[in-house]
């Protein structure tokens, strides 16, 4: 876990370890296998180079490389998959070198709504984005808004808007309710405490208009 | 070990991190405004083969720690959402494995969004 505390009693390390470290050990031939696989479909790894003179390897390492056209690209596209897949197991899975856990407090990008000795809540810069923007969006005359969120951690936000509003609509209080939404949402959607809150308003002509309403 | 003492008292009861990621995820998906556990990427959904996707629990023969990564649905307080979620989590945990609960970490790292109906970047061409 990422705080101060660690959880007592644990007794399974060594079983944990030696689960771990078997289930990485799997994930990493997996990965290597699909990476050999992917070189010698793409032609740069010949099975001679890789069978070392010994027949039966140098016959098995011959069937990725001897494709062509779908089926080639089928073995590229397949091991590409597989090797992605076997390395973002081993990233993502508990105790790997980038553990799925958060990896301690503040860290960047991210905005702490709670810290205490339970533990942390944390808000994703992206998540405090879409939310901005989607709060501003539901303003009048709002069509199109683009987020800027700045200060990670504990730090107030600031938050940079570019907002587009439909023709006709006063720019003045468009920006006004843009900030408006954008402050609420950041203090009663999130908790965060804020900064300050920009706008630049733009008024969108008829075809910039056409792209983003139905 | 004397042969009248306690059944409690003859031997250990482990219980796995899974165990507690599993009761965790159960828990979670209880409390409303969560949309869901884990990242909705590519590396969520790999992750959710080898173990449960979102949580990260670790548990002793005393005590367990639940680091979550949650989607929340749009609109709803996150505080309140994470509040209500780390509250849920331990009296489930506490109730069930009976470890004492010392750390629950939540991760916001989404919002899920409707869609808008007359406006808006969800909806570019009909």
């Amino acid at each position: 876990m990422n705080g101060a505390s660690s959880v007592s009693g644990a007794g399974l390390d060594v079983r944990s370890i030696l689960d771990r470290l078997v289930s990485s050990i799997a994930l990493l031939a997996l990965a290597g296998v699909a990476a050999l696989t992917f070189l010698l479909a793409l032609g740069v790894l010949s099975p001679a180079q890789l069978g070392g003179g010994w027949e039966p390897a140098t016959r098995l390492f011959a069937a990725p490389s001897s494709l062509a056209g779908w089926p080639r690209l089928a073995v590229l596209g397949g091991s590409l998959v597989v090797g992605l897949g076997a390395l973002a197991l081993m990233v993502g899975r508990p105790g790997g070198s980038g553990s799925s856990s958060f990896g301690g407090l503040p860290r960047a990008g991210h905005h702490v709504v709670t810290s205490d000795d339970l533990g942390f809540v944390v808000v994703d810069t992206e998540g405090v984005r879409a939310i901005v923007e989607r709060a501003v969006l539901g303003s009048r005359g709002v069509v199109e808004c683009i987020a800027d969120v700045r200060g990670t951690g504990s730090s107030p936000v600031r938050v940079i808007l570019k907002v587009g509003v439909r023709p006709g609509t006063s720019v003045q209080d468009a920006a006004d309710l843009a900030r408006e939404a954008a402050r609420d949402a950041v203090e009663r959607l999130l908790g965060l405490e804020i900064r300050d809150v920009s706008a630049r308003v733009s008024v969108l002509d008829a075809d910039e208009l056409g792209r983003w309403v139905a | 070990m004397a042969p009248d003492a306690e059944p409690r008292r003859r031997g250990r009861t482990y219980i796995d991190d899974e165990v507690v990621s599993v009761i965790a995820r159960i828990a979670a998906e209880q409390v409303e405004g969560v949309h869901q556990l884990g990242r909705s990427t590519l590396r969520g959904m790999m992750a959710r083969l080898g173990r449960t996707g979102g949580v990260d629990a670790e548990i002793g023969l005393k005590e367990a720690a639940v680091d979550l990564e949650i989607v929340v649905e749009f609109g709803h307080p996150i505080r309140e959402v994470a509040d209500e979620l780390r509250e849920t989590v331990i009296e489930t945990i506490e109730a069930t494995t009976g470890r004492r609960v010392i750390e629950v970490n939540v991760y916001v790292v989404d919002v899920h969004l409707p869609r808008l109906e007359h406006t808006g970047r969800t909806r570019r061409v009909e």
